[in-house]
């Protein structure tokens, strides 16, 4: 495997930087990283993303034909490794990386046109209809229903009741994709469950706010009070939705380049130590380079499924799993390395949120105030989009039928 | 970037033969027949009767070696002893050693870590002094992989009487004052002390120029090597782990029913996939590091790739040796041989934990330098997959 770049790569590579230098202001590039929450801030990845609309550099891995870049794998990498590297915002993936590609795959023509291009330029922002409280990770025992009905105007229907809940940004979104059961009735129960995309402006939807012990509203409880869906807002057919969710959980697991990132916050926190004489501890010292090493191992897997990918081979059922453990597990092991870091002054508390929208109320600078809300917050990494255990028993499967 | 080159066809006639041919060689017989298939002349230059291959053919052969496992002393002839004649070695020296060990009929490895010392010790309490024409080498090599059936020894010594520079000597066997002690190692390979007593040597046997810094190379290489076996060995262990837990049956079902059980098969996956991983990439980097001359950058891909790459390999084996039960700590069961190849490759090479240490020592000087220089630390090069 050779992993240098070649002269084509490096032109490309100027390219971004290029664009990176000119575009990405300093109060964007603070606002990411004084941030404590899984996504960024809708306003700062809203203003990011307006950049990257105006480029065309929004969806690196959508077809050109739906207003993708046409970058060869290798290029995406290189793209994300380097707003990484000069801390862009993070888009929010609930759009782009997961109901996107569904509609690609499996949505009507007016689907696509009706929802990929506000999709692209920020418009429409997207949540995530999927887990319930009685459905964590047994998601196919979902109860919220989804009824047939004949309108007063006489068009054809469904009426959704139930309540989701973990819905990442319901607060900021005007559009949910959810899973709902459409078929209580069906021999097998993944049967009964459709894909569905629900306007969160119609009436009989409440949005309950979850404050999480990282002290950020990320996540939040939706209600479904007879909720109307039109029929032509199902994506794919009745009954296929266990099938949909299945093709995006892969999207969400393996679909991002996150070695970049973690190289990045890494890298941020060892200039910190470094700045503060932190590695004249030997045992942090060494737990550094397990760290690095660790990210080197990440990088390289995700390298390898990058050239196996472009090479037009699959890289094994194994991968995406893999990735979503690996990858959960680094952020966890990095934040807590930056606890670490802070040795005593872990215990000061911010706790208004997001931190950029606010004057620090700690006497900690801005490289060390979001460390103890990113620790907290990254115990959710393990947890949503599959549990660690989850994929533990995906990769088992594999193995061990 | 370049998409893996395909070595199936290397690896795949690597690996038939591990498993087909080499069980029932005896150990002579094994070197003779990797000799036959130009496994010990892949590394070599082509005008020393080399094959001219890279690190990276060389680690696919020693990850089929790794299958075995197969325990010859292929790391220290080929890609430590070997290349070091071939890099330093005089017209005669390579001559007279080279095509002899591509072709398997002699063995030469490199003597240099002493009682007391470890893998990369800066100072050797083995000294050579000249004396006329001549060299007096006196000093105890205790730790010699491959000792034992070797035609010769490259002994390393430090100069003088303080010793800091390094030296190197072709010491044939047979060579007067020098005493053999052969032994047998923990993998079931043999080894050997050598105890120097005023071993006259003529000037002929002195490699020109030796440095610290081309015995680390050689070892860096044979350490990413060691990786590579590893990771044939992590496979192995996956397979016949995953092979017993589907036909065991306790309780009324097969031990795989469990999901105590499963999820740490899933977790030897995670680790058998990244080792792979971070091996191919120590590969690419040190083929890098070597280009731009970078010894600090070789270094750190080598041990940071033996801290993960060697604790996972002692983790697996250790679990596939649980996982197996009672069964697991018989000769007979087999998966046992791979923990205690782990063993030797780490007193051979230096372990885990001493690498990781290694690493984070190295971080340090690059974070020192960056500083001195007036970058900001987190600047100074982490030894990543692409440059």
């Amino acid at each position: 495997m050779s992993l240098a770049l070649t002269d084509a790569d490096r032109g490309f590579r100027d390219e971004v930087r290029a664009f990176l230098q000119e575009h990405l202001t300093p109060d964007l590039v603070r606002a990411s990283r004084l941030g404590t929450s899984v996504f960024s801030e809708p306003d700062i990845a809203g203003r990011w993303q307006r950049a990257l609309h105006g480029r065309g550099w929004v969806a690196p891995a959508w077809p050109v034909a739906f207003g993708g870049t046409g970058w060869t794998l290798v290029q995406r990498w290189i793209f994300e490794t380097e707003c990484a590297r000069a801390g862009a915002p993070s888009l929010s993936p609930l759009g782009l990386r997961m109901v996107g590609p569904v509609l690609m795959r499996f949505g009507t023509p007016e689907q696509q046109r009706r929802y990929l291009p506000p999709m692209l330029a920020g418009d429409d922002r997207w949540c995530q209809g999927y887990s319930e409280p009685g459905s964590g990770s047994d998601l196919a025992s979902l109860a919220t229903r989804a009824r047939r009905v004949r309108e007063a105007d006489g068009t054809e229907s469904y009426r959704v009741d139930g309540t989701k809940l973990w819905t990442t940004h319901a607060h900021h979104a005007n559009r949910m994709f959810a899973l709902v059961r459409t078929d209580p009735d069906a021999p097998r129960r993944h049967d009964g469950i459709s894909f569905v995309l629900i306007d969160m402006t119609e009436p009989g939807i409440s949005v309950r706010p979850i404050r999480s012990l990282s002290g950020d509203h990320e996540v939040n409880q939706v209600f479904f009070d007879d909720v109307r869906v039109p029929l032509h807002d199902r994506v794919g057919d009745e009954g296929q939705g266990w099938a949909i969710a299945r093709y995006l959980l892969e999207f969400e697991r393996g679909g991002a380049i996150a070695g970049g990132r973690l190289r990045a916050v890494l890298g941020s926190l060892r200039a910190v130590a470094v700045r503060d004489g932190a590695l004249d501890d030997p045992d942090l010292a060494l737990a550094f380079s397990v760290a690095e090493i660790d990210v080197d191992a990440f990088e390289a897997t995700e390298l390898r499924v990058t050239a196996s990918l472009e090479a037009g081979r699959n890289p094994g059922p194994v991968v995406s799993s893999l990735l979503k453990l690996r990858w959960s597990e680094l952020e966890q092991t990095i934040s807590r390395l930056g606890v670490r870091l802070l040795g005593p002054d872990a215990l000061a508390w911010e706790q208004e949120r997001p931190l950029y929208g606010h004057p620090a109320t700690v006497p900690l600078d801005d490289a060390r105030r979001p460390l103890v809300g990113q620790y907290l917050n990254a115990r959710a990494y393990t947890i949503f989009g599959g549990t660690s255990e989850i994929q533990r028993e995906i990769i088992a499967r594999v193995l061990l039928g | 970037m370049t998409a893996e080159p395909d070595h199936q066809l290397l690896r795949d006639s690597a690996l038939r033969w591990v498993a087909a041919s080499a069980p029932s060689l005896d150990g002579p017989g094994r070197w003779r027949a990797m000799a036959g298939l130009g496994w010990l002349a892949i590394t070599l230059p082509e005008a020393d009767g080399g094959l001219g291959q890279g690190l990276a053919e060389a680690c696919v052969l020693a990850e089929a070696l790794g299958t075995g496992p197969i325990v010859e002393p292929f790391g220290p002839v080929v890609l430590q002893a070997a290349a070091l004649v071939a890099r330093r070695g005089a017209a005669g020296q390579r001559a007279r050693w080279l095509p002899a060990i591509a072709e398997g009929r002699q063995r030469l490895v490199p003597a240099v870590i002493e009682p007391g010392g470890h893998w990369r010790a800066r100072t050797l309490r083995t000294r050579a002094h000249l004396d006329g024409a001549d060299w007096l080498v006196s000093g105890t090599k205790r730790v010699v992989p491959g000792g034992d059936a070797a035609d010769g020894w490259l002994v390393v010594a430090g100069l003088g009487d303080d010793g800091a520079a390094p030296v190197g000597f072709l010491v044939p066997r047979g060579t007067p004052g020098v005493v053999v002690t052969p032994y047998a190692t923990v993998d079931g390979a043999g080894a050997c002390a050598l105890e120097l007593q005023q071993v006259r040597l003529g000037a002929g046997t002195r490699l020109a120029d030796l440095s610290w810094d081309d015995l680390d190379q050689a070892a860096d290489r044979a350490l990413v090597a060691a990786c590579a076996e590893s990771v044939g060995a992590m496979d192995t262990l996956l397979r016949a782990t995953v092979d017993w837990l589907r036909t065991r049956v306790q309780f009324g079902r097969p031990l795989a029913a469990n999901q105590a059980l499963r999820h740490r098969v899933a977790d030897l996956s995670v680790a058998c996939e990244e080792s792979r991983s971070l091996t191919l990439a120590a590969v690419a980097a040190l083929e890098i590091a070597d280009r731009a001359a970078d010894p600090v950058a070789r270094a750190l891909a080598a041990s940071g790739a033996r801290a993960k790459v060697g604790l996972q390999a002692r983790r697996a084996a250790e679990e596939a040796i649980q996982l197996h039960g009672g069964m697991g700590v018989t000769e007979e069961m087999r998966v046992g041989v791979y923990l205690k190849r782990q063993l030797a490759l780490d007193a051979m090479y230096g372990p885990p934990e001493w690498h990781l240490r290694r690493h984070a020592q190295l971080r340090q000087r690059q974070d020192v330098a960056a500083v001195a220089r007036g970058e900001p630390a987190a600047a100074a090069a982490v030894p990543g997959a692409v440059r």
